[in-house]
């Protein structure tokens, strides 16, 4: 990014009170810029949380890297400080890259779902990002669709509000909303094998939600199906939860909210123990205990 | 004061003021019934010459509160009596766009299902960005409403080179879905 000339900068959307500090008239489609907390994951963060949108893997500090003309980075082995590479005089002039204009802004690409296709996750292409429209309007329905000779699995979830409040919910107990006794629940645990619902009306009081499955009973389940996470338009999102059967607790998905967007992400843990160490494992510190499966409030 | 605007009538606002340089719209929605005003949502939506949204981004509401050249902006937090109130620099308002339209609907999250022939009140205004003064005000939208659940309020648009202001007043069965592929919103 050249900062030495404002007037090439790109417009931050994600600061709105500084609006009237924008001088220059954004040529129409100039919608290249991504979107607040855009977020990115990289593979040195354990997929906690994103990078900021901003950052960049790229050290070359020379003026010809503007966002306006950017291309990939180019590769380079060193980080050129030289004199006749500084900011205030161009560097050498570097062939055009390749790729045209707004695409090169998207330098990390933001997995979306697509119009008719469930997106599926797998541990390849663990994540995807759901839209501001996507991640506010309506109602986001999670459901394990599986069928009887899996066990009697159930789904649940623990998450984390704004508020502070941390707990987790499913079905089976006499916790199903959080949080727990609202009378406008963010999410609530159904019937069923469990489905749980999160009211996106209410989605800047949501922080994150991991989905729990286990057995009711704590028998082994022959873990098979599919959690379809399905958006207020339509759009799904499916996480395969085949695994070898056995004892645990399956933690499927995690749901982030990320300033806005809601980041899924399948996660891979099939913990051997209780919902109380799956939570921990997912470092969910600030819930009371009655027992191993069943939290206070 | 001027009378409440009725449905369907307009007033020239860039040619009534010519140093109009901004306008707020102050949308204002009152229910007795808690559940409904609880789930009420209220969006911007930034569309061209054939009445369609730009692009969702173009879509501004709560979880989207600005579009992305900031000419239109909605408040975190609404000042005065309105529940609502988006910041509008027409300056800003890029050439493609042909109307700014502004809708409210309930939201279908978990809550019991409401309709908007619960609300008692519904109205919009237009302040100056300026200074807050109110320019006009919409007669009670909310007469005549039974089982709808999107309400489209009024809308800016553009004519003869300035800005006119219109109160629309119709109702949506269908709520965001119906507005959203009336306006083509991909939900």
């Amino acid at each position: 990014v050249n900062i030495t000339t404002p007037e090439r900068a790109h417009a931050r959307d994600d600061l709105p009170w500084l609006r009237r500090r924008t001088t220059r008239a954004v040529p129409p489609g100039a919608g290249a810029v991504p979107p607040a907390g855009g977020a990115v994951f990289s593979s040195n963060h354990h997929g906690i949380y994103p990078d900021p949108p901003q950052a960049s893997a790229n050290s070359d500090l020379s003026a010809n890297d503007s966002m306006a003309s950017a291309g990939p980075p180019q590769p380079r082995a060193d980080l050129n400080l030289s004199a006749n590479d500084s900011m205030a005089s161009a560097g050498p002039p570097q062939p055009e890259p390749a790729i045209p204009g707004p695409d090169n802004m998207d330098r990390y690409r933001v997995a979306r779902t697509r119009d008719g296709l469930p997106t599926i996750l797998t541990p390849k292409e663990p994540v995807v990002t759901l839209t501001r429209v996507q991640s506010g309007v309506g109602a986001l329905t999670i459901q394990a669709v599986i069928s009887d000779s899996v066990g009697d699995l159930t789904l649940g979830c623990t998450y984390n509000l704004v508020s502070g409040q941390s707990s987790v919910i499913h079905h089976g107990s006499g916790l199903r909303v959080a949080p727990a006794g609202s009378r406008r629940p963010v999410i609530i645990a159904t019937s069923g094998f469990g489905e749980l619902t999160v009211d996106l009306a209410q989605n800047r009081e949501l922080e994150r939600l991991v989905v729990i499955a286990y057995s009711e009973s704590g028998a082994a389940l022959s873990w098979d199906g599919t959690l379809v996470v399905r958006t207020y338009g339509g759009a799904r999102v499916e996480v395969p939860l085949r695994r070898s059967p056995g004892p645990g607790v399956l933690v499927p998905l995690s749901l982030y909210n990320i300033d806005g967007e809601f980041v899924l992400r399948a996660e891979q843990a099939l913990i051997s123990g209780s919902i109380r160490e799956a939570t921990a494992a997912f470092g969910f510190e600030d819930i009371s205990w009655l027992d191993d499966h069943t939290a206070l409030s | 004061m001027a009378a409440p605007m009725t449905r369907g009538s307009n007033v020239a606002l860039t040619r009534e003021i010519p140093s109009l340089r901004g306008v707020v719209l102050g949308v204002k929605l009152l229910s007795a019934e808690r559940v409904l005003t609880d789930n009420l949502v209220v969006a911007t939506i930034l569309c061209n010459s054939s009445g369609k949204a730009l692009s969702d981004a173009h879509f501004v509401f709560f979880n989207q509160l600005s579009s992305p050249e900031l000419s239109v902006t909605q408040l975190a937090r609404a000042v005065g009596q309105d529940i609502e109130q988006v910041e509008i620099d027409l300056s800003a308002v890029p050439t493609e766009v042909s109307r700014i339209v502004v809708v409210t609907y309930i939201n279908e999250g978990n809550a019991a299902r409401r309709t908007l022939g619960q609300l008692r009140e519904a109205r919009v205004r237009v302040l100056n960005l300026a200074d807050n003064t109110e320019l006009v005000r919409s007669e009670n939208l909310a007469t005549g409403l039974h089982n709808e659940t999107g309400l489209a309020l009024g809308e800016l648009y553009r004519h003869e080179g300035g800005w006119k202001f219109k109160v629309i007043g119709q109702g949506y069965g269908n709520g965001i879905r119906a507005l959203a592929a009336d306006f083509g919103i991909a939900l």
